[in-house]
């Protein structure tokens, strides 16, 4: 579904993706691996359109999508949950919600009464504002606006960073349901258990590039690789 | 005129300067705060606004004419400017931005000069408003009410807009976070380009509305800019709460300085400017905390 080909990105004139190549096959969950710094979140701004493709290619449905504008690349169904959450402050959660789902039309299958019933937490604090939230909710409302974009795709920074354990169960247990129902996620991850416990496949990412790939059993019995290149 | 009668008259006049800046400081925010462009000849268009406003109204008799002329002129100079200039200057930086901006308003100060001469020039109030109200027990022009009122309908209308409205809800996001707003489907450069014409619109009926009070000169426009700006800093770039807030200050503190303190009046709001930078850096109401 999502390709990247060779794919260099960066910030300016610093080069930070030195010809990454991955694909996330539909229906499956690939998890992206790799030290603090290696270039996960670098990759995944280029794929929404944030940061220019300085060269390679990336690939949605087969079309290049490498310089189409975040705006476009959300309309074709690519949903994002930054590592920095990105709530909205001057948005009541209920606001941050109905922006999202604004151009959802009338059968879709994400409904703010759905996400709500998904998140009751949400449920609770629709009228509080968007800087008024805990880590966890924030997560939460990060993760149910992506949803009500009614996404084909969706993508995920670091959705457990800075979390107590128990939100991170609960976390686990939403995307867990997600796969479940068949929806295609990349998922950047710190957490080695958490990412090895949801994903099909998993690429490790070492300065800039791929390092190793194959599947998340294979991963987790592989323990030179995993201290080589995730420091586990 | 009794001295309670004396003090009612100026702080109607504080409101109706304050409603004058308010309705030119906050197209200018809104550009600064969500285009995050240094448009200086933001002032140009209200001076524009002002000639438009009369011409309109000496051609068909009519005032409302030129009422209803003026914005939508000045709106559609705003856009050619953005087309042919701004657009490219997005990411031109601060500097460059100030300096093009500072070019347009030699240009337009002489065309104006071309077009409508040195000599200031004045028209007539409509009809509707002219002559003298009483208002509890006051005695004030009438047009200068309907200022006072037509700024608190633009005021109220915006801020309706913007606190409850889907439009309002993708503005807010577009000024918090414009990448993650695109990144939901928000076509973010649309809406800063509606909210740039909103803007030049609002300048241009600034002016159409003060020109039968103050006349129009080609340098009306050089003259309220640094009010305008000192509001927009005093306010807090890019928000509404701060341009309202801003006006009312700046409107209140020429005002009175000129009336209370007639020597230092002049300096009143740039010590106002300097107290607030001092304590608030980023201004009172920032759109971005
Ligand atoms: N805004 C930026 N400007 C310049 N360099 C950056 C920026 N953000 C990240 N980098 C650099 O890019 C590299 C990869 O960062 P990042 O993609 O955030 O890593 P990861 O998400 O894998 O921890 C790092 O060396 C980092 O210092
Ligand atoms: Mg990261």
């Amino acid at each position: 579904m999502l390709e990247l080909s060779a794919l260099e990105t960066g910030y300016g004139e610093t080069r930070v993706i030195h010809g990454l190549s991955l694909e996330a096959q539909a229906g499956r969950m690939l998890a992206i691996l790799g030290r603090n710094g290696a270039g996960k979140t670098t990759t995944l701004k280029a794929v929404m359109g944030l940061l220019p493709v300085t060269s390679g290619d990336i690939r949605f449905d087969g079309h290049s999508i490498a310089k189409t504008k975040p705006y476009d690349i959300a309309r074709l169904g690519v949903a994002y949950v930054p590592e920095t959450r990105d709530i909205f402050p001057s948005l009541t959660v209920k606001e941050n919600l109905t922006l999202a789902g604004r151009t959802a039309p009338a059968n879709a299958e994400w409904t703010l009464d759905r996400v709500i019933d998904f998140f009751p937490r949400l449920g609770e604090r629709l009228s509080n504002g968007g800087n008024q939230l805990s880590g966890g909710e924030q997560q939460m409302l990060a993760i149910g606006r992506a949803l009500l974009m009614n996404p084909r795709l969706l993508i995920l920074d670091e959705p457990t960073e800075g979390l107590a354990p128990i939100i991170v169960r609960q976390i686990h247990d939403k995307l867990a349901a997600l796969k479940e129902a068949g929806l295609t996620m990349i998922l950047v991850e710190q957490n080695f258990g958490f990412a090895t416990s949801l994903a099909d496949e998993v690429i490790i990412v070492g300065r800039g590039k791929s390092v190793w790939t194959g599947s998340s059993d294979a991963i987790r019995a592989d323990s030179e690789t995993q201290h080589k290149w995730l420091g586990v | 005129m009794s001295d309670w009668s004396y003090w009612a008259v100026q702080t109607l006049n504080g409101l109706q300067l304050s409603m004058l800046l308010f309705l030119l400081s906050v197209g200018l925010t809104v550009i600064f705060g969500l285009l995050h462009f240094v448009n200086l000849a933001h002032g140009a268009l209200y001076a524009l606004g002002a000639y438009i406003g009369i011409s309109a109204a000496t051609a068909t008799g009519s005032y409302w004419a030129g009422f209803a002329a003026a914005p939508v002129v000045v709106a559609l100079t705003g856009i050619l400017l953005y087309l042919g200039l701004m657009k490219r200057m997005r990411r031109a930086g601060p500097m460059n931005q100030v300096l093009v901006t500072l070019g347009l308003i030699f240009v337009f100060v002489d065309i104006f000069r071309l077009v409508w001469g040195d000599i200031a020039i004045g028209t007539v109030e409509p009809a509707l408003f002219t002559g003298r109200s009483e208002l509890f027990g006051v005695v004030y022009p009438t047009y200068r009410l309907f200022i006072i009122g037509l700024g608190a309908l633009v005021m109220a209308v915006l801020a309706l807009v913007l606190s409850r409205t889907q439009l309002g809800a993708m503005i807010r996001a577009g000024v918090d976070n414009d990448q993650m707003a695109a990144c939901l489907g928000v076509n973010v450069e649309k809406i800063f380009f509606l909210v740039f014409c909103v803007g030049c619109a609002l300048a241009g009926l600034a002016g159409a509305v003060a020109a039968p009070v103050f006349s129009a000169h080609p340098d009306m426009g050089t003259e309220i800019l640094i009010s305008t700006l000192i509001v927009v800093v005093v306010g807090g770039m890019g928000s509404l709460r701060g341009a309202i807030a801003g006006s009312f200050l700046v409107g209140f503190a020429q005002t009175f300085g000129t009336v209370l303190l007639p020597h230092v009046a002049s300096l009143l709001i740039y010590a106002l400017l300097a107290l607030v930078l001092v304590f608030r850096p980023t201004g009172l109401f920032p759109a971005r905390a």
